[in-house]
């Protein structure tokens, strides 16, 4: 019987796609205290970009990081009468970012159109939103209660989710798969970008360790969601952190958008569920746990396939409903970890 | 900021808002005046249907605002972010403070379910968008409601016409799992008791999934003769490729919500051969000459398309056509009969009596006939087409 294995494949190409946001999800938590609501929105920008990107269209996202980072320049622009010198220091970086996002697709356009040009552009731009978002949205309220921290995130996920509709137009736009074709094994056929996304899910796991193994900014970044107040008496600071891990998240999450477009095309609002999902899972790990929220994905692309399967009417409800026994399981075990109320 | 910025900031300003205001307010005060208010989702989960819809509504108030007709018509146009709250507030205003004659209401069925009870109680008029029957079935209960496009229930029944047709016993079933696919459901289980044929599965789906395999699965095993797919784009795409992925190889069916541009970009070659079910807009160009419609879906694609791009009038956007441009004609009937339209309740009472007696109205929909009993006015042959996708394009299917 085929069923089963096709229900289980599915089930872990979608947790991969999961997985890939849950990471971001517990990077942003541990590193910010943001229980970022506006993490699938990533996802989107991710999908949209590339979908505009193939089109041969300039990325409205292009018009977002621009815009975002005269923003966070703005409280800058005011000492530009008072000390110059200070001005430039302040804007040099956002220049030169500025202009490796514009030429970044301009190549993609006119030089070197291409899948993996287009997705290495939409990479950098969708990455370049993170801390723009950082720096106007968690930034200012820095001490703030993670409650609020939560419901920043939720107006975040409303601004983003809404410029989406109107830059892109609600229309579903297809994305063409990077590698066509695929390949039968047991009587499933399984397209190679499924193959994609579990390797690219993995190699990003992998990539993930790396960095906070074996990098000194992966090193801090571990060190400041350990212990934000010991990590700033050494010399780290909070707000570079935070920004780091935005940027990381804004990224994975994209990367997971790129994945997914072409299996179901790039729409504003493919964001928010997986966002969702991928939440349930990264419950799992309380948050915090980047192997325990990548099992707890796992198993919830796989619940979702095989309640598809059983009851399509309830398959949401049965995935989120997993939220409760986690709840339960972990708040049993909560004197193993600290948590931030 | 120093003030001699902030000085002419602030002139530059005023001189903005002198231009921007209306043109002379002295010069139309003798015409009577038709208040149309609109309610629409431009924006959240149904803005993709609410959009063109509402891209109607705005170039019919543009042509009437210059257009030389004994009265003038002015369209309030809101957006309820295809939330019921929102549209029962919107449609609240509308009938209080802006004293509409009658209200063009909602995109979604869970928001004209939701306004119903503002509009019988204030006697105000209302043509629906929403595709479910339910919302102006039946008429005893919705007096004040009608609808001019085709329900649900129209097209399943049409669907259904054409299972029996092709002689297949075996139906299964996917279906939306919102307000769309609900009353689909519902119109689909009232209508096949009559029906030789049998449901043999039914299956959910949801517009964002991601995993459309599963139920793919189910209707494979339950072995059908023939697939009917009820959702959205790309829902309903990616529904059919899950099923050929399976190794379904009979005949699918989609519903109105695949007859889109859309669905065929996005489905290629693997969508060549379904039966789609269509509104008639979608084939103006290959309907007979002798068609009722034929003239004024010619002339809606031209001005549509002309304003907002090639290819770009739908099911949607003539959906938003008809209900102006009947308000309209009926009240021009009022005034033309010289009836007084000075009073605003007895305007409201009047152009609903109107709408009710409309017999024979050719819109870009469907030919309407409304009576006491039925205030959709429409066939099932007529208001909905089947069509077959045909080298990338809607090939009408003879009816």
């Amino acid at each position: 019987m085929d069923t089963y294995l096709f229900l289980g494949i599915d089930g872990l190409t979608s947790g991969a796609i999961y997985a890939l946001l849950a990471l971001s999800l517990v990077l942003v938590q541990t590193a910010t205290r943001v229980v970022n609501i506006a993490q699938g929105e990533y996802l989107m920008l991710g999908a949209m970009t590339l979908a505009s990107l193939l089109d041969g269209d300039v990325p409205p996202t292009l018009g977002l990081v621009l815009a975002g980072g005269l923003l966070c320049l703005a409280p800058d622009i005011a000492a530009l009468w008072t000390s110059p010198r200070r001005f430039v220091r302040a804007a040099l970086p956002y220049c030169l970012l500025a202009a490796l996002a514009l030429t970044l697709v301009y190549i993609t356009l006119h030089v070197l159109p291409g899948t993996v040009m287009s997705m290495a552009t939409t990479l950098v731009l969708v990455t370049l939103t993170g801390p723009i978002i950082y720096r106007l949205s968690v930034r200012p309220k820095l001490d703030a209660d993670a409650v609020v921290l939560v419901i920043v995130s939720v107006g975040v996920q409303m601004v983003v989710h809404g410029l989406a509709l109107i830059l892109w137009g609600a229309e579903p736009r297809p994305v063409a798969a990077a590698v066509q074709g695929g390949v039968v094994g047991a009587g499933v056929f399984v397209s190679w970008q499924a193959v994609a996304i579990l390797v690219v899910a993995g190699l990003a796991t992998l990539g993930l360790y790396a960095f906070f193994e074996l990098t000194l900014a992966g090193k801090a970044l571990r060190a400041a969601s350990v212990s934000r107040r010991g990590a700033q008496l050494c010399g780290i600071a909070p707000e570079r952190a935070g920004a780091i891990s935005f940027a990381l998240g804004a990224g994975l999450s994209a990367l997971g958008g790129m994945l997914v477009a072409p299996l179901v095309t790039a729409n504003v609002d493919i964001g928010f569920v997986v966002g969702l999902k991928a939440f349930v899972g990264a419950t799992f790990g309380g948050l915090v746990t980047y192997p325990l929220a990548l099992a707890g994905v796992a198993l919830v692309g796989v619940l979702d396939s095989f309640s598809a399967y059983a009851a399509s009417g309830y398959r949401d409800a049965i995935v989120f409903m997993l939220v409760i026994p986690i709840m339960l399981w972990r708040s049993g075990r909560a004197g193993q970890w600290e948590g931030d109320r | 900021m120093s003030s001699r910025s902030g000085r002419f900031l602030m002139s530059a300003l005023l001189a903005a808002t002198f231009l921007a205001l209306p043109r002379p307010l002295y010069a139309q005060q003798s015409k009577p005046e038709l208040r149309i208010g609109a309610v629409l989702a431009a924006s959240g989960g149904a803005a993709s249907i609410g959009t063109p819809e509402r891209n109607a509504v705005a170039l019919l108030q543009e042509r009437y605002a210059d257009a030389d007709l004994p009265f003038t018509v002015k369209i309030v146009l809101y957006d309820d972010a295809s939330d019921p709250t929102k549209s029962t507030s919107a449609v609240r205003r509308l009938v209080q403070e802006d004293k509409v004659h009658i209200v063009i209401c909602c995109t979604t069925t869970p928001s004209s379910a939701a306004v119903l009870e503002t509009l019988t109680a204030s006697g105000t008029p209302a043509i629906t968008l929403a595709a479910a029957a339910s919302v102006v079935e039946p008429a005893s209960s919705h007096h004040e409601v009608f609808k001019t496009s085709a329900t649900d229930r129209l097209m399943v029944a049409r669907m259904l016409e054409e299972v029996g047709t092709l002689g297949a016993k075996r139906i299964a079933v996917l279906f939306a799992d919102d307000s769309y696919g609900d009353s689909g459901l519902a119109a689909l289980q009232s209508l096949l008791p009559s029906q030789p044929a049998q449901l043999v599965a039914t299956e959910r789906v949801a517009r964002n999934d991601t995993n459309f395999t599963p139920q793919a699965l189910r209707v494979r095993q339950a072995n059908p003769d023939i697939v009917y797919i009820h959702t959205y784009t790309p829902a309903c795409d990616l529904a059919q490729e899950a099923l050929r992925r399976v190794g379904y190889t009979g005949p699918i069916i989609q519903s109105q919500g695949a007859a889109s541009a859309a669905f065929l970009s996005l489905g290629g070659r693997g969508v060549e051969g379904t039966i789609v079910t269509v509104a008639p807009v979608l084939l103006h160009d290959q309907l007979p000459a002798s068609d009722p419609m034929k003239a004024k879906l010619d002339e809606f694609v031209r001005l549509y398309d002309a304003k907002f791009g090639a290819g770009k009038a739908d099911t949607y956007s003539a959906m938003g056509w008809d209900p102006v441009n009947l308000a309209v004609k009926i009240f021009g009937d009022m005034v033309q009969t010289g009836k007084d339209v000075s009073d605003l309740e007895a305007t409201r009472r009047g152009l609903r009596d109107g709408i009710e007696a409309t017999k024979n109205y050719v819109g870009v929909s469907g030919v309407f006939n409304f009576s006491p009993t039925d205030h959709v006015g429409l066939l099932p042959k007529g208001a909905v087409l089947l069509s077959t996708v045909k080298d990338g394009r809607f090939v009408l299917l003879p009816n």
